[in-house]
């Protein structure tokens, strides 16, 4: 199994709906439908995981939509032919297993 | 709805490369062609990706037809496609200028193999296109049980930017 | 004698060529108001014209077509590069959309090539893996003016950036560090130093990358360029990184990675047609009234 594929796996054990997708020869995960807190609120929507450099940021997790109130400085984006939101959000390292990863992301909106 | 194909000149010019070269037996030689797909509204865009041969070993030696290829060939285009997720498009040349057609045996052996591809790839429509040494057309299709369309046009991107069949 | 007879070197299709071609010019401002002038004298038929933005009175030192009336109405950039176009061109087909280009995007799908001129490395990046993923031809333009020990430099780029070719990144005009430096400002470009000549050459230049791509006329074919500008020296060269870059495949769009990675047919079939607008009964009457 390759390497993603076993990140992959490990994810598949927080989220299960998740789709191994390629962007510019890198591995990007999209979490279909993926619920997660935001501050006083549950939240369901697809989120994509991006665990290599993306525009300025050493990894990214790009959400549905923004979510008001929570994490700072919204851009919008297209990734693997789909429009996304990211806030500003820095520092979680590639270098991190991807579940560990998503949970460091998440913290921009807890 | 408009279906279009858009392929690089690059691998265009090196696909015509690869069907020119000889066969031990059969007349012509043939190959597939990978893609991928998007949406403009209800309008397809088939992109293709990259270029298979049909290895020598894989031909049928059928002096009645310009090529055969055997149930292995078929066998390698639809594992390709099953494990790398593309849209598959068997592709041969007629050769000549101008805009090619299929012949009426191109249409029959089509039908018998195309359709195969909704097996192992349901999420992607599949077809054929033929060359000639200046243009290209394709069919295409939409689902394993519907009858092929007409591909409005084709287009090639690169060097050089050229279309055939847009009205 | 025909408008276009002075440009018959183009071959003898030309016309028919371009008239046929349709191009997405993204950002109406300094330059793509130049894209969009020159296209139109040329005798491109179709144009998705990308835009949210209103002209202001900073604006006018560039924005060519763009008038002092337009400031007082706000006019839409788009609406602008519009009238040049169909003041050369009434049989032109236009689309404008005023909205960002991330919302343009089933439009500018039916783009034969698309010439951007945005203003951040984050959008350029964006766009072009937009083109390269839908293999449209991408002919991106930028100029910027340095503070330097002698006053300043005027300078900019071309770039023809094809599906197969070398890329943005592959010429080093995308990096980390430079989508890391806007990052850190949140993606404002901000109120940068811009002015008319610089964009005019600039786009001058695109256009003739972009007919030699369409309307070929001498026979050194051109897949890919890169066109360094220096407003100082007064010179436009090709970049030496171009050359160095001819025969290697660009690892940063891989040619796997074409179309829509989620696409499934059976949900576009199941998809419905929009159903025809019902007009309403009055409106209905007022046209037989008037006959038609």
């Amino acid at each position: 199994m390759s390497d993603p594929q076993n990140k992959l796996s490990s994810l598949r054990g927080l989220h299960a709906d998740c789709v191994l997708l390629k962007e510019g020869g890198n591995p990007v995960v999209l979490l279909q439908k993926c619920s997660f807190r935001a501050g006083d609120n549950d939240v369901v929507m697809d989120l994509l995981l991006h665990p290599a450099p993306h525009s300025g940021y050493t990894t990214r997790l790009f959400f549905e939509r923004p979510i008001e109130n929570r994490g700072a400085n919204w851009n919008r984006h297209r990734v693997a032919e789909r429009e996304w939101w990211a806030p500003s959000w820095q520092n979680v390292q590639p270098s991190l297993p991807w579940t560990s990863m998503l949970c460091a992301h998440l913290r921009a909106v807890a | 709805m408009k279906i279009r194909f858009k392929i690089t000149g690059d691998l265009l010019e090196a696909i015509r490369t690869d069907l020119m070269r000889p066969h031990a037996f059969a007349h012509e030689r043939i190959g597939f062609i990978s893609a991928g797909l998007s949406s403009a509204g209800k309008d397809l865009i088939a992109l293709a990706r990259a270029y298979r041969a049909v290895s020598d070993e894989d031909y049928l030696n059928d002096p009645s037809v310009g090529a055969m290829m055997g149930r292995e060939a078929i066998r390698k285009a639809l594992e390709w496609s099953l494990q790398a997720g593309h849209a598959m498009f068997h592709v041969h040349t007629h050769g000549g200028k101008g805009i090619p057609g299929f012949s009426s045996l191109d249409l029959r052996e089509n039908r018998k193999f195309v359709p195969d591809f909704f097996k192992v790839s349901p999420r992607f429509p599949h077809g054929a296109l033929v060359l000639s040494d200046t243009a290209a057309c394709g069919q295409i299709w939409l689902g394993r049980t519907k009858d092929p369309v007409a591909i409005d046009d084709c287009t090639v991107v690169g060097a050089s930017f050229k279309t055939w069949g847009r009205k | 004698m025909k408008r276009l007879d002075r440009q018959s070197f183009l071959g003898p299709d030309s016309e028919k060529t371009l008239q046929g071609l349709t191009i997405g010019i993204v950002g109406l401002g300094g330059g793509g108001a130049q894209y969009a002038q020159q296209a139109a004298h040329i005798g491109i038929g179709g144009y998705m014209l990308v835009d949210f933005d209103r002209i202001d009175l900073t604006n006018t030192n560039r924005l060519v077509g763009g008038t002092l009336l337009d400031v007082l109405r706000r006019r839409h950039k788009t609406a602008i590069a519009a009238r040049t176009i169909r003041s050369l061109n009434p049989s032109a087909r236009i689309v404008e959309i005023r909205k960002s280009w991330h919302d343009a995007v089933e439009a500018l799908k039916r783009c034969d090539v698309i010439l951007g001129a945005v203003d951040s490395f984050r959008e350029r990046e964006q766009l072009e893996r937009f083109a390269r993923r839908n293999l449209i031809p991408y002919i991106d333009v930028g100029m910027d003016v340095h503070e330097t020990q002698d006053g300043h430099l005027v300078s900019g780029q071309v770039i023809l950036s094809s599906p197969g070719h070398p890329c943005l990144r592959c010429y080093g005009l995308i990096t980390d560090e430079n989508l890391a430096g806007e990052a850190r400002k949140y993606g404002a470009a901000g109120g940068r130093p811009q002015v008319v000549w610089p964009n005019a050459v600039l786009a001058s230049s695109a256009i003739g990358m972009l007919m030699q791509t369409v309307t070929p006329w001498h026979r050194r074919s051109v897949a890919f360029a890169y066109l360094v500008y220096d407003g100082n020296k007064g010179t436009v060269m090709p970049s030496p990184r171009a050359a160095a870059l001819a025969n290697r495949p660009c690892p940063h769009h891989p040619a796997d990675e074409t179309g829509d990675p989620l696409f499934d047919i059976r949900g576009h079939l199941a998809v419905p047609s929009p159903t025809p607008r019902a007009w309403p009964r009055w409106l209905g009457w007022i046209a037989m009234l008037f006959g038609r």
